[in-house]
């Protein structure tokens, strides 16, 4: 083929014909046979529309990618997965001026917000805590772990509990879940030691069921699927309740109506200043011994025992670390719905984690809170196409790993200027 | 401790299920030399190294390598098998605990043993100079608080490490791909970045699994130089599997013959080129016959 631009319409056309009668195969029976008591209708003119909109769309891109611009575009998405960069010594990253800028919005949030736009940032920021832990294990060390549901519950019913039969409170509560969580993390490390990739993957995934089934089934202590509400966060003491048994609350002390917005308002805050904490620590672990440990044993478990390291070690500290953020979200998780019960923490929370660490690219800080937001957002305002809305998700999904395979964000390394050796 | 020798091995058996790969292997490397061991294929020879470092457990015999000023004994540090001896002292149950948890080959390296591996293994998308500054794991500052808030101490650890990469970067020569990935490095270079990766462990010495293969003569060539600088500068005992003679001649002092899991022959150079056995084994030769290696 000498001449590649001009539209060769006999080829679309065939993969339009081609798309419109994959697409009855599929419709058809789908859609077409509505169940209607004991018999059935035949709708044909929705199946119809269904395959002119599959052809039509099949043509219209078969002719695009049969143009110049069409062919250029194949030609970077096809080349785009080269995936990790070391960047210069001296580079400056533009995030100096991004971060200040997302801090000010951040703070201002609560302020201008609607209550309903601020539980779902909420919710958005509970996720990127949880991305963000499980980033440690999957993204940097490689351990593939689909059970990092069961630390979230830990430290959630950590919270519940510990108020219910300790007394603590959320601010008692924050350090021990995390703590908590972490030494699970531990007992979950110690067995998988020795295992990889898929049969890592089983045995976590066995842990968070495990975790899961506890908490329905020990109902004498967790109360089971009746689940148990959790407390509010205190502003030093003071409470975010209508009327207080003991004490004072936050409105009667400040001389201001009750609204409801204000515990919302103040778990942002301290979610807020909380995920900034734990984003500095993750920028900073991946540039200390340790996080350099966690990918090397992604890359070559052989090679680090080889060097000195001690793989078991390694390992721990990246499901321990992992598993305490994973705990702390929790504990936020529990204080702003104000209930827990085990139907929260199924098998489909890790796997929305696992596709938050994924989507954002592996080991990617910034990839794995811009894929929370989307994919937590993102269902909330599907929300007018209510049933669609698992659908869209799955789309958008697929879409997303054929056109960026290494997660939104690419990898980049920290590049060193080069420097007089000496040896000591 | 042995001053002469930095490494002993001593009846060395290895089995795997009913293969016996290694039977009664016997040989000591002298501190401060360049030692090869050589054989046909399927002779042993990785085996022997992967015992030494660790990766597997010797079904029978001693390894004792001398070095850091202390006597290790390999096989132990990889976690033995409980004895009935031990439950009646709990001092050596608890020693026998401990490795049983936390041994393993790391410790091997540890104790002052480094190795590079027959297929490279480098971390592929890390950069060179993180790749050694992983190796360097043991001598920096790993304290997780003083990392986070970025101390001075930790600081002047960081930049001491740094040092010593471009320090080795600079004897491998490969001060230029400093910042590129190290799985886009060409093969001789890859090769080169292993062995630097493994003298960042500083190592008293260091198994090189045929650090030649597949490099064109001149790369041989700087990698024989770069060889004796271990030895010369850095007092670095050198211990190799390799199949390209020329160079094995050129740079050993002593060298082990192995063939079917045993030591033919040991010497230098000058002994093992006439010696008729090592031809046999090599060539299928009569005995007698006139070949040279």
């Amino acid at each position: 083929m000498s001449q590649a631009v001009g539209i060769n319409f006999k080829k679309s056309s065939i993969d339009a014909l081609i798309a419109g009668f994959m697409a009855l195969v599929l419709f058809g029976p789908i859609v077409g046979v509505v169940l209607d008591g004991y018999g059935f209708n035949t709708e044909f003119v929705r199946v119809a529309w269904m395959v002119a909109a599959v052809a039509v769309g099949r043509f219209v891109m078969s002719s695009f990618f049969q143009t110049e611009k069409g062919i250029a575009m194949a030609f970077r998405y096809a080349n785009n997965d080269e995936g990790v960069e070391v960047l210069k010594p001296g580079h400056k990253s533009k995030m100096v001026w991004i971060i200040p800028l997302v801090i000010v919005i951040g703070l201002l949030v609560p302020f201008i917000a609607s209550k309903y736009v601020l539980t779902v940032v909420i919710l958005g920021l509970i996720y990127v805590l949880l991305g963000l832990g499980l980033n440690i294990v999957v993204g940097l060390a490689g351990l593939l772990d689909l059970g990092f549901v069961g630390f979230y519950a830990i430290g959630a019913y950590g919270l519940a509990l510990g108020y219910e039969n300790l007394g603590l409170g959320f601010w008692s509560m924050l350090p021990i879940a995390a703590l908590m969580a972490a030494v699970a993390g531990a007992i979950l490390g110690f067995p998988v030691l020795r295992m990889h990739g898929d049969y890592l993957a089983i045995v976590t995934l066995g842990f968070g069921e495990i975790i899961r089934l506890i908490l329905t089934n020990w109902a004498s202590f967790t109360h089971g699927p009746n689940g148990v509400s959790a407390p509010l966060p205190t502003f030093f003491g003071l409470e975010f309740k209508r009327r207080s048994s003991e004490g004072q609350t936050f409105h009667e002390f400040f001389n201001i109506p009750y609204d409801s917005a204000y515990k919302y308002m103040f778990i942002y805050i301290v979610l807020f200043a909380v995920v900034w904490a734990v984003l500095f620590i993750k920028h900073r672990l991946v540039k200390m011994p340790i996080g350099r440990a966690w990918e090397a044993l992604r890359e070559d478990e052989i090679a680090c025992r080889s060097l000195g390291l001690n793989h078991v070690l390694v390992k721990l500290s990246a499901f321990m670390l992992g598993a305490s953020t994973g705990g702390l979200a929790g504990v936020f998780f529990a204080t702003y719905q104000g209930f827990v019960n085990p139907s929260s923490f199924t098998f489909f929370e890790s796997a929305l984690i696992l596709a938050i660490v994924v989507l954002g690219g592996m080991g990617s800080t910034l990839g794995v809170v811009i894929a929370a937001f989307c994919l937590t957002v993102l269902p909330e305002m599907l929300r007018e196409f209510a049933e669609y809305r698992v659908l869209m998700f799955g789309i958008l999904m697929v879409v997303m790993m054929i056109w960026k395979p290494r997660g939104i964000v690419r990898v980049t390394r920290t590049g060193f200027a080069a420097r007089k050796g000496v040896v000591k | 401790m042995n001053q002469e020798n930095i490494l002993a091995v001593e009846n060395l058996v290895m089995h795997f299920g009913g293969i016996k790969a290694l039977n009664d292997v016997t040989f000591d490397i002298k501190r401060g030399s360049v030692s090869a061991l050589i054989g046909p294929n399927g002779a042993g020879k990785t085996t022997v190294f992967n015992c030494l470092t660790g990766f597997y457990k010797a079904t029978g015999g001693k390894i004792l390598l001398s070095a850091g000023g202390k006597e290790t004994s390999i096989i132990k540090v990889l976690g033995e098998p409980f004895q009935v001896t031990d439950f009646f002292s709990p001092f050596a149950f608890f020693a026998r605990l401990k490795y049983k948890m936390f041994g393993g080959s790391h410790l091997v390296n540890r104790a002052g043993l480094s190795r590079t591996f027959q297929n490279i293994r480098l971390f592929k998308e890390m950069s060179v100079v993180e790749n050694l500054l992983v190796a360097q794991h043991m001598r920096v500052n790993r304290s997780l608080i003083a990392g986070i808030l970025n101390t001075k101490s930790y600081r002047k650890a960081e930049e001491e490490a740094l040092e010593r990469v471009f320090y080795w970067l600079g004897v491998v020569d490969l001060v230029d791909s400093a910042n590129r990935l190290a799985g886009e490095l060409s093969y001789g270079q890859q090769r080169r970045l292993e062995i630097a990766r493994a003298m960042c462990t500083n190592p008293e010495i260091v198994c090189l699994d045929e650090p030649a293969a597949g490099l064109n003569p001149s790369e041989t060539e700087a990698l024989t130089k770069m060889i004796r600088v271990l030895r010369d500068e850095h007092n670095t005992t050198v211990l190799l599997i390799e199949h390209d003679m020329g160079m094995v001649m050129d740079i050993s002092d002593y060298i082990v013959v192995l063939d079917h899991g045993e030591v033919i022959a040991k010497g230098g150079p000058d002994d093992i080129k006439s010696n008729p056995k090592v031809i046999a084994a090599y060539l299928g030769a009569e005995e007698g016959e006139e070949v040279t290696l």
